[in-house]
């Protein structure tokens, strides 16, 4: 008789294990077919056995077998042994499902590129980050634990790499720029964790493709879907839930998935029950999906469509019929849709990727400011080695924002005379802006030892200015020892500075709002956050160009038990400038602030550990800004020390556990000394008197997290479980502070409490 | 851009959900709760008409005139509240008095061109309402003569005042220092960004443009109707003092009331007719297609926001003009006096304060 099968991994994947041992000896008239055999193979009762192995669709075929029934016995590399009963002759193909050996299952993946044109300085596979304790399944936020990223407060999506602003951050998303990282609340990136391939992150330096930041880089890379059969995989958790879908599509294959938050509908359910609550109201979604086609040899094309937003409302009491019950509605979202066309003909790859973006965002109370935006995105680069040490790679990167808005305004309120600004009025006006960047790029290999020497030209049309700036920049690396690799890296990084009508914020969130009585000292790094930054456009004429130069040296070591360590030095300067404020009948000139950071960063890491792997990351930072010509004042994340530790470790059962310690200095306070009232036409209000920004300091910050992940592979499907427990031991740390409204007193503080989140979620 | 006042807050709050998923204590004292000696109003009136304009008065009023003019004499007066005091006498408090330029005043302006107020207001030759510099030092009360007017003040037609005012034994000089240092809390220190309505606005732009000062409205686009209005005063409230539903007395007649513990208090502020009538004013509105301006009168817009100390408690706080305010008074209160402060102002800028005693019985 003939017995035909299958070997295939089992818990959702159904990829086809080849090379797989498959042995088939008798059973028991007894026993069922389908079964797991649960006893182990007695050796010494083995009357015949027949042997395959299987083909590299995970096939496999046995001839010549008796007729009756029969143990099949499966063994291959990476999974557990698989015993199961069948029947000869089979009659179609049997399906074995192998689980993976669960000691393995995961694997902390911080990878270093070495010798290319700049890579990254840390590269994660998002897939294996989604499981680091604390992040909340997000891969993007996983990245915040590398050295170099300052800790944000409450967990939240704030991206101040060495020390900087989390405003001249660059945030990319396959290779155009988005609006945000993350949404506001809750906290989590606006790219669906199981749609993200990879988070590259470089916190200083970072290649000729890319400019018009100072603050560092971070690139998320979404994934493409799997070719060989149909997956899926469904989630839910206390926030949102979603699905995404793969399969294959002709030569190719697409990946589809999206995600909608739920706290709104609980809200809405439970108010419906108790009664009007006030709380506000948040929604968020996301979508992505992509098709990635071979289009010829060596050609390849991929189709993307992206979009994420986010809504948040406030409620008023008792909303008359027909009036909106929202006390403010704020809608902000975005759709890229992109292509991507790549040749990768061994000496020479080209990319070319168009994207066009739609942005949109909306803030409504007794006023309404309305944003749309088309922002159409270009990148192409080419990249040929010329010589077996020599590779040349050069390119284009646009971003041109053509933009429409609308005003409509109450009248101002107070005052005997109003002129024309100050009355109700519903305005639309438009404008646009442009960044071109043309850059030139060679990699210079001799021996253990290359040289990456770039230029980038960088064209800022703002605001009716034209300006060029050129960025020199320069990597260095060699492998000094066989373990031991050095690298330095050296640049100019071109920014444009404007100047921006009104005061570019909505007041969404005011830093002296009222909150239960008191007032709440909101940090401005927390405004900028949440502000949607849509009140201000850039005033005609009102900009100019700085530069940052940054530089980075250090060393990077293969140590015993599969450790990694590497070590970064840092600095970083912006060089202050001069813009023109211009206003109808007179120009103002402001200088901007010169900072400067530097420090240490180490990381060491066990990548590639079967059981245990994590990482252990500690930055030194000294982080100063200059407003001109005053005293150097701390940066506002100049945290001296931070370490994290992250570990993650598979136990049996399928259980694994995951581990984040955090230690990490305060953040420099702008110490409130008292209170200043104003009286206006609705009576007093009271503004802080603040002493100069680092007399004082937050205290330490130190935070446990730990995370348990239970895994259920079965045939078809995988089950996976997440309990993940932020601040462990529930150590309140001031974030915030509330004062009396009269800033006189501070009467209590803010921080985040143990905070527990769990998820389900089914592989296909 | 004017927006709701409790917008900020419910965003806020939703910033605060989002940083700390609500993990906090709140043990904030209330706004309206005297807890610790506070300023709690400055009350600006003319105490001698100037040579501008003295039929600016009209109707006659006791009511105290809180638009001056240019070289009329005018004084702050400061309130400040001990909670187990009640009133600080003026004699005890020590003030240091700043004019601000228009547009610089406050947290933003004090710390960046601090050096200015070093000089004082009578050093300067041809001083106009424009001009940073030091008015001078007073106790709870200060007086001073307005000078001339300046053309930013002719735009804004609103002078800013810095006032520094100090209790408890401390000097005013000591809290400006202290102020502009920024090195140590400003404790029995308080400071007021007192705006003061200058005018009537048309009066005003009629006598800077005879002294050669740009009007932001053209000269004779300003009808002659409107210079029929009178300078602004401050309001003049009659309370209606319920007990427990039940009509005790009417301020300011009376001051003095009893309450028993667990009680509930309610002020009906009411405003005479006549009076606010008086007070109507004129808006000049600008057509934006003709960029002309025609006049609307208006109404003032009356405040009012409650202080209390010992066994009683605010339930409410700001309100508009007239609306009644309840108060509650402490279930387990010892016996002692209580007291509510009462500030009303309207929207230029004139301000008062209304005291009521209330003896809480055992």
């Amino acid at each position: 008789m003939r017995v035909e099968g299958r070997v295939l991994e089992g818990g959702g994947s159904r990829a086809p294990v080849p090379g797989a041992v498959v042995m088939i000896v008798a059973a028991p008239a007894t026993v069922r077919p389908g079964r797991r055999a649960h006893e182990p193979l007695d050796p010494d009762a083995v009357t015949w056995m027949r042997r395959a192995e299987t083909d590299r669709e995970g096939r496999f075929e046995v001839a010549e077998v008796p007729a009756g029934m029969i143990r099949v016995v499966v063994v291959s590399g990476g999974f557990e042994r698989l015993e199961q009963w069948a029947e000869a002759p089979s009659s179609g193909t049997i399906e074995l499902y192998l689980r993976p050996d669960q000691t393995g299952a995961y694997r902390t993946e911080v990878t270093v590129e070495r010798g290319g044109v700049a890579e990254p300085d840390h590269s994660l596979d998002a897939q294996q980050a989604r499981h680091y304790a604390g992040s909340g399944d997000d891969p993007v936020l996983a990245a915040l634990n590398l050295p170099g990223v300052a800790r944000s407060p409450g967990g939240l999506g704030l991206l101040s790499l060495r020390g900087g602003n989390p405003t001249e951050t660059g945030v990319y998303l396959d290779g155009h720029p988005i609006p945000r990282a993350f949404h506001v609340v809750p906290i989590a990136s606006v790219v669906s964790p199981p749609m993200t391939d990879r988070v590259e992150l470089s916190p200083g330096n970072y290649g000729p493709g890319y400019g018009s930041f100072s603050g560092g880089l971070i690139e998320i890379f979404s994934r493409p879907g799997r070719a060989d059969a149909v997956h899926g995989q469904a989630h839910i958790d206390l926030f949102d839930l979603g699905a995404t879908l793969e399969a294959p599509v002709g030569p190719g294959s697409m990946n589809f998935g999206f995600r909608r938050s739920h706290v709104d509908a609980v809200l809405l359910g439970v108010e419906s029950v108790v009664g009007p609550t006030g709380i506000l109201l948040p929604t968020y979604w996301d979508y992505l999906g992509r098709v990635d086609l071979p289009v010829r040899r060596n050609h390849h094309l991929s189709l993307r469509a992206i979009g994420a937003g986010d809504r948040l409302r406030g409620r008023g009491p008792g909303p008359s019929p027909g009036e909106s019950p929202n006390l403010f509605d704020y809608a902000a979202s975005f759709h890229r849709f992109d292509l991507d066309y790549r040749v990768d003909d061994g000496d020479w790859r080209v990319l070319v990727s168009p994207s066009i973006r739609l942005d949109s965002a909306r803030l409504e109370q007794d006023f309404l400011i309305r944003r749309d935006a088309t922002v159409l995105s270009g990148r192409v680069e080419a990249e040929s080695d010329l010589r077996e040490n020599l590779t040349l790679q050069l390119g284009s990167d646009l971003v041109y924002e053509r933009w429409r808005r609308r005003e409509r305004l109450v009248e101002e309120v107070g005052g005997d005379i109003l002129d024309a600004d100050q009355l109700a009025s519903d305005e639309q006006f438009d404008g646009q802006q442009l960044r071109l960047g043309l850059w030139l790029a060679t990699t210079i290999r001799h021996r253990e030892w290359s040289i990456v020497p770039s230029l980038r030209g960088n064209l800022f049309s703002y605001a009716g200015r034209q300006l060029f700036r050129l960025d020199p920049r320069i990597e260095v690396h060699g492998q000094v020892r066989p373990k031991l690799e050095y690298f330095a890296k050296l640049g100019m990084f071109s920014i444009p500075v404007v100047a921006a009508s009104g005061d570019a914020s909505a007041n969404l969130i005011t830093q002296n709002g009222s909150f239960l009585g008191g007032v709440a000292d909101v940090p401005f790094y927390l405004l900028a956050y949440f502000d949607p930054g849509i009140e201000g456009e850039i005033r005609d004429g009102s900009a100019a160009a700085t530069y940052a130069i940054q530089a980075a040296t250090g060393v990077e070591a293969k140590l015993p038990w599969e450790l990694e360590a590497r070590g970064t030095l840092f600095w970083r300067e912006v060089i202050p400038t001069t813009v023109d404020i211009v206003f109808s009948s007179s120009t103002i000139e402001r200088r901007t602030s010169r900072s400067r950071s530097m420090g240490v960063e180490l990381l060491l890491r066990r990548a590639l550990g079967r059981k245990l792997d994590g990482w252990i990351g500690y930055t030194l930072l000294w982080a100063r800004v200059q407003p001109d010509e005053e005293p150097w004042l701390p940066a506002v994340f100049d945290q001296r020390h931070n370490l994290v530790v992250l570990l993650s470790a598979a136990l049996p059962r399928n259980f694994r556990f995951g581990l984040r310690f955090r230690v990490v200095s305060g953040n420099p306070l702008d110490t409130v000394l008292g209170g200043e009232a104003t009286n206006s036409s609705f009576g007093w209000y009271y503004q802080p008197i603040r002493g100069e920004r680092g007399t004082t300091y937050q205290p330490v910050f130190h935070q446990l997290d730990l995370r348990v992940d239970k895994r259920w592979p079965l045939r078809r499907v995988a089950v996976t479980a997440y309990l993940d427990v932020q601040n462990v031991y529930d150590r309140r740390y001031p974030e915030v502070s509330i004062y009396t409204a009269d800033w006189s007193q501070r009467s209590s503080l803010v921080g985040l409490p143990i905070y527990p989140s769990f998820g389900v979620q089914i592989d296909y | 851009m004017p927006r709701p006042a409790c917008a900020p807050a419910l965003a806020l709050a939703l910033a605060l959900a989002a940083v700390a998923m609500v993990g906090c204590e709140f043990t904030i004292p209330a706004a309206t709760y005297i807890h610790q000696t506070k300023l709690i109003s400055v009350q600006g009136s003319v105490v001698e008409l100037g040579p501008l304009n003295p039929g600016r008065v009209g109707v006659p009023s006791e009511a105290p005139i809180a638009e001056p003019m240019p070289h009329d004499r005018f004084a702050f007066e400061a309130t400040v509240i001990d909670p187990d005091r009640g009133q600080v006498p003026a004699s005890e408090l020590e003030s240091v008095w700043f004019q601000c330029d228009p547009f610089n005043c406050g947290v933003s302006g004090v710390d960046r061109i601090g050096a200015v107020y070093d000089v004082r207001c009578e050093d300067i030759e041809d001083l106009t309402m424009d001009d940073p510099c030091r008015l001078g030092e007073g106790d709870g009360r200060f007086e001073f003569e307005l000078p001339e007017l300046g053309p930013l003040l002719a735009g804004t037609r609103v002078a800013v005042y810095y006032g520094v005012i100090a209790w408890g034994g401390r000097s005013a000089e000591d809290c400006w220092t202290a102020r502009r240092d920024r090195d140590e809390l400003l404790e029995r220190c308080g400071f007021i960004v007192r705006n003061v309505k200058v005018g009537p606005s048309w009066w005003l732009l009629a006598y800077g443009d005879s002294i050669g000062i740009e009007s932001p409205i053209p000269i004779w686009e300003i009808p002659a109707a409107v210079y029929v209005q009178a300078a602004n005063r401050t309001p003049r409230p009659v309370i209606d003092v319920f007990i427990d539903g039940k009509v005790v007395g009417v301020y300011p007649e009376q001051h003095e009331f009893e309450a028993a513990p667990g009680s509930t208090i309610t002020l009906v502020p009411g405003y005479d007719p006549l009076e606010q009538f008086s007070q109507t004013f004129f808006v000049a509105r600008q057509d934006s297609e003709t960029s002309r301006f025609w006049f609307q009168p208006g109404q003032e817009l009356i405040v009012e926001f409650p202080y209390t100390t010992g066994a009683v408690h605010a339930v409410g706080g700001f309100q508009f003009g007239g609306t009644p305010q309840d108060f509650v008074v402490d279930e387990f209160a010892d016996p002692g006096t209580s007291q509510i402060f009462l500030v009303y102002s309207d929207d230029r800028y004139g301000e008062g304060v209304a005291r009521l005693n209330f003896e809480v019985g055992s």
